[in-house]
């Protein structure tokens, strides 16, 4: 049978909670704008190279 | 794993049914009927995509209108661009709309709330004559998709996927310039590797393991794959001034992977199911921040930390 000293040393040490801030990018995370808006440079998604996609913005 | 339980909607009503065609995108069927051909073109992205006419998971019907006349439903959410969208009857509408076509919608897409199946409204009123249709024009498909992913069925991540030969499958994470394009050029340049995407995969679970797929969504370096591989591992990429690995906490990695998730913010439903799903993924799959060097010495270094493991 373990003492009850030794079953305290197995205790983990309390750590408490932390808050850790995790930065999102709504601007991209909702699928709202052209990939053309968010991606900086060269070449885009083939939806977004076609004639009706340039022409009504999707 | 975790799946909500939804109500028993009745899917909408068809539409039309004179052509169909089938894609296929993350295991996800995705059937789209309209009354002609004309109405169903399909970017040349999807064209490995497609599948065979069969049972689909998300069905679409896609219609010409005279005019789609204004919602009555609540208004969820704005995307602060392209689309509005809102709780109706039957279901979510997304309203589509475009400083270049004017203030009333050019499109709207109905979905049940099962996301099992669709009807996309176009306005004719709108949308000039001779105009090329391509129904799953972005973000129709990608809402589409997370939508139905999000009842806890999977989740589209912004990253680069690739298959390493020798190593096995590697999924990096990232925002817009993270290095999602740079790393996937230095593993092309160095290895043989086979890209799933540079941009956007998907990540599902397969009897009891997960799996990355390759999406049409591609990035700047235009790779988009129609296969999948077991995913062995992630790592959240960051720029930093030398190489550095370094695992990650669950409750960090789900928060990581969370932010960059696609996902129907707008729905605590979906939140809770996507947050349930990447905890299991966390648990089976090892989640690692990688700062890294933009050159070749990055590739080594997620070698040789493989290969010490």
């Amino acid at each position: 049978m373990k003492s009850e000293t030794g079953a305290r040393d197995q205790r983990k040490t309390y750590e408490p909670p932390k808050v850790v801030a995790i930065s999102l990018r709504p601007e991209e995370a909702v699928l709202g704008n052209c990939k053309t808006m968010t991606v900086m440079s060269g070449p885009v998604s083939s939806t977004c190279s076609t004639t009706s996609c340039m022409t009504i913005g999707s | 794993m975790f799946v909500e339980t939804l109500p028993a909607t009745p899917v909408l009503p068809r539409l039309s049914s004179g052509a169909r065609r089938c894609v296929r995108i993350g295991g996800v069927a995705l059937a789209l009927t309209a009354a002609s051909e004309e109405d169903l073109q399909l970017g040349a992205d999807y064209r490995s995509f497609q599948a065979p006419s069969g049972d689909c998971d998300i069905a679409i019907d896609a219609a010409w209108v005279d005019s789609l006349p204004g919602l009555q439903g609540a208004k969820l959410f704005d995307s602060g661009a392209l689309w509005t969208l809102y709780q109706e009857a039957q279901g979510l509408a997304f309203d589509f709309i475009t400083p270049v076509l004017g203030p009333a919608p050019y499109k709207r897409l109905l979905v049940d709330e099962t996301s099992s199946s669709a009807q996309l409204l176009l306005n004719r009123s709108v949308i000039p004559e001779g105009t090329g249709i391509f129904p799953f024009e972005y973000p129709v498909d990608e809402l589409l998709v997370t939508h139905w992913l999000s009842q806890g069925r999977g989740v589209e991540v912004h990253g680069c996927g690739l298959i390493d030969a020798e190593k096995g499958s590697f999924l990096f994470l990232g925002h817009s310039g993270a290095g999602k394009s740079t790393t996937t050029r230095l593993w092309m340049s160095s290895r043989e590797v086979h890209v799933l995407s540079d941009d956007r995969l998907i990540l599902r679970k397969q009897s009891n393991q997960f799996w990355m797929h390759g999406t049409p969504w591609h990035g700047e370096a235009g790779f988009a794959s129609v296969a999948s591989a077991p995913l062995e591992r992630i790592f959240i990429l960051e720029h930093g001034p030398s190489n550095a690995i370094a695992a990650m906490s669950p409750v960090e990695a789900v928060g990581e992977l969370f932010a960059r998730s696609f996902v129907p913010f707008y729905s605590p439903r979906a939140l809770d199911s996507t947050l349930a799903y990447l905890q299991e993924l966390v648990t089976q799959v090892p989640c690692y921040r990688f700062q890294f060097l933009p050159d070749s010495s990055a590739v080594e270094m997620a070698l040789n930390f493989y290969g010490g493991r």
